[in-house]
């Protein structure tokens, strides 16, 4: 009985001595411990400029991300700003234009966001000036989130997963400051230089285009067509704005709108064309529903307009050659970007 | 005894050691701050003084208030169901120069009449000036999420700021107005104007005598007659504004909110 007694009184001694060590083991929840995050920029291209208060960390990203898919967003929870920026469009939502909250239709054609880090200006008419600053083009528009920024922070402050990302990510409170850096440094991370036309042009693999896309290519780069003027450099974009010459009078006085200078009327900003495969319909306004739709536009080389870039003239362009520049485009395109379960909801 | 002996020695040192423990003024308010100093002594303060203002919020002479009906010069009514607006960048003047206060941004709604302003070097001044709307470079490179929710230039509701065109909304007047042509004296139309853009940033300039001693607050009295807004204006036919929309109503519009300010 004694010996029983001895075994049963040790047994809770261990018992009471690994309760005590589990007990005093910290729990050191991985999930609010941060690091710095480094996009994969390949050696020949230059990095994108990081604002100096929104360094990219895993958490910000992190909580950007969980902030862009998270409809509590949008005034009526119905909508996120992956509703118009899906992962598989390149970020863009496939329609005319945008569709807000209670179908409310905005009024531009939502734009992709490959690699936005390194636009300089935002929207169509550049008119925000960083992506933290544009969060609240959306946010409030009431075609788009119809939110106000306060309510929205009152919102999402209730949410303790949240708080302890802003805190951590941060060191502040949940804010407008942490919502709009969070969601900036989430965008930071749409980066695609994995096509068809990067495998070829970093002489990796030269078998990567066909011969029709090298013609499309050449083309593309020709002075002939004079596409790479305005669509240059490693992004397709030189980032100034134009008129191309689609309307005689534009309903949408683009850049005007912003500077109300008369020659700014009808200019928007050059898109990137990577991934434009996937980002129709085209234009401002979204009124070219297909690739070979905005080549035949430019081949006509536009209707007469006192802004109208001066590089626009018809291209007379045959048909071989309409194919080969729409074949070339589609070697833009990034699958792996398109798929990328790091930029996909967790 | 020998040891007994080493004792005044000991005390030396210990005094010396303690002796020197660096004094001097441990207050990061202080102008002779030092980080150094570990014991506390000989402060010296910036002779300084508050600056607060306080409005007397009228409409063409009479008290304002939300949603109360008032008459235009040509007799007809309107009310405000919103009227918020921006003061910025208060300078005041001395004999042989001018003094900024940092940082002095208002957000302005007649609900609260009185606002702290800054601090200013105790003395006299002769004259108050500020901006009505935000000055450009703060304008095009700020925006409210940089800044505390409880600074005038942080998030709002409602929002203050623009975001398909950067920057900050300077005034916002809402309300109704009879819009019949022969008026039935009945305000059943809304009016909107949302004024800004640098372009249309405006200053104003009050002449005013006041000074102030270290340590007091001083208050300026200024009257702000919201009516002087639609001075010029038709309200029937010239009710609406988002400034880029209607540029030259919306430039008329700031163009008469210089004269809204007067002292009291």
């Amino acid at each position: 009985m004694g010996q029983k007694h001895k075994v049963k009184s040790t047994f809770f001694f261990l018992l009471l001595l690994a309760a005590t060590v589990s007990g005093c083991k910290k729990d050191p929840d991985l999930t609010y411990v941060d690091r710095p995050f480094s996009l994969a920029i390949p050696d020949q291209v230059s990095p994108p400029v990081i604002p100096a208060d929104n360094g990219l960390t895993h958490l910000r990203v992190q909580l950007g991300k969980e902030l862009f898919y998270d409809k509590a967003l949008s005034a009526d929870g119905s909508l996120s700003c992956a509703g118009c920026h899906m992962q598989q469009q390149a970020f863009t939502n496939g329609l005319t234009k945008g569709i807000g909250i209670h179908g409310n239709e905005g009024n531009r054609n939502i734009p992709t966001l490959t690699n936005i880090a390194y636009s300089p200006r935002l929207l169509a008419d550049g008119g925000s000036f960083s992506l933290e600053a544009q969060v609240f083009a959306p946010l409030q528009d009431t075609n788009e989130l119809a939110q106000e920024m306060t309510a929205l922070v009152d919102r999402l402050s209730e949410n303790q997963h949240y708080q302890r990302m802003s805190e951590a990510a941060y060191q502040r409170e949940l804010s407008a400051y942490t919502i709009t850096r969070a969601i900036a440094a989430f965008e930071r991370t749409l980066i695609s230089f994995n096509s068809k036309y990067d495998q070829w042009k970093d002489a990796k693999n030269p078998m990567a285009l066909t011969a029709e896309e090298q013609q499309g290519m050449i083309l593309f780069f020709s002075n002939r067509t004079k596409c790479a003027s305005c669509h240059s450099g490693s992004n397709f974009t030189n980032y100034t704005y134009q008129n191309t010459g689609l309307y005689v009078n534009y309903s949408d006085p683009g850049r005007a709108r912003i500077t109300l200078d008369e020659k700014d009327i009808g200019k928007f900003k050059v898109p990137t064309l990577r991934n434009v495969s996937h980002t129709a319909p085209y234009m401002h306004d979204g009124h070219l529903k297909t690739l070979m739709e905005v080549i035949e536009h430019y081949n006509l080389g536009g209707v007469l307009h006192q802004n109208k870039s001066s590089l626009l003239a018809p291209l007379h362009l045959n048909t071989r050659e309409k194919n080969s520049l729409v074949a070339f485009l589609n070697t833009l395109t990034d699958h792996s970007f398109l798929s990328d379960q790091a930029l996909a909801p967790d | 005894m020998k040891f007994f002996s080493e004792i005044p020695l000991l005390l030396f040192f210990v005094v010396i050691a303690t002796g020197c423990k660096r004094s001097g003024c441990t207050d990061p308010a202080a102008l002779n701050f030092d980080p150094d100093a570990k014991k506390d002594c000989c402060c010296t303060y910036p002779d300084t003084f508050a600056l607060e203002v306080r409005f007397d919020f009228s409409v063409n002479g009479n008290p304002f208030s939300l949603l109360t009906d008032f008459a235009d010069s040509s007799g007809r009514l309107y009310n405000f169901s919103l009227v918020k607006f921006y003061l910025g960048n208060f300078k005041v003047e001395y004999t042989g120069g001018e003094f900024e206060i940092e940082d002095s941004y208002l957000l302005v709604d007649p609900g609260l009449n009185k606002y702290y302003v800054g601090s200013l070097p105790a003395g006299s001044y002769s004259k108050v000036t500020f901006n009505i709307g935000i000055d450009s470079v703060t304008n095009s490179t700020k925006q409210p999420a940089d800044f505390s929710p409880s600074h005038p230039l942080g998030p709002q509701s409602p929002s203050m700021y623009w975001a398909w065109n950067t920057g900050y909304i300077f005034l916002k007047a809402e309300g109704f107005i009879d819009t019949n042509q022969i008026p039935d004296a009945v305000v059943d139309w809304p009016y909107g104007f949302h004024l800004g853009t640098n372009d249309l940033l405006r200053s104003c300039e009050i002449n005013y005598t006041f000074s102030g001693a270290a340590g007091q607050t001083v208050v300026l009295d200024i009257v702000a007659d919201l009516g002087l807004l639609f001075n010029n204006i038709d309200l029937r036919t010239e009710n609406a504004t988002h400034t880029l929309n209607n540029l030259p109503l919306a430039k008329k519009m700031m163009d008469n909110t210089p004269f809204v300010f007067s002292k009291k």
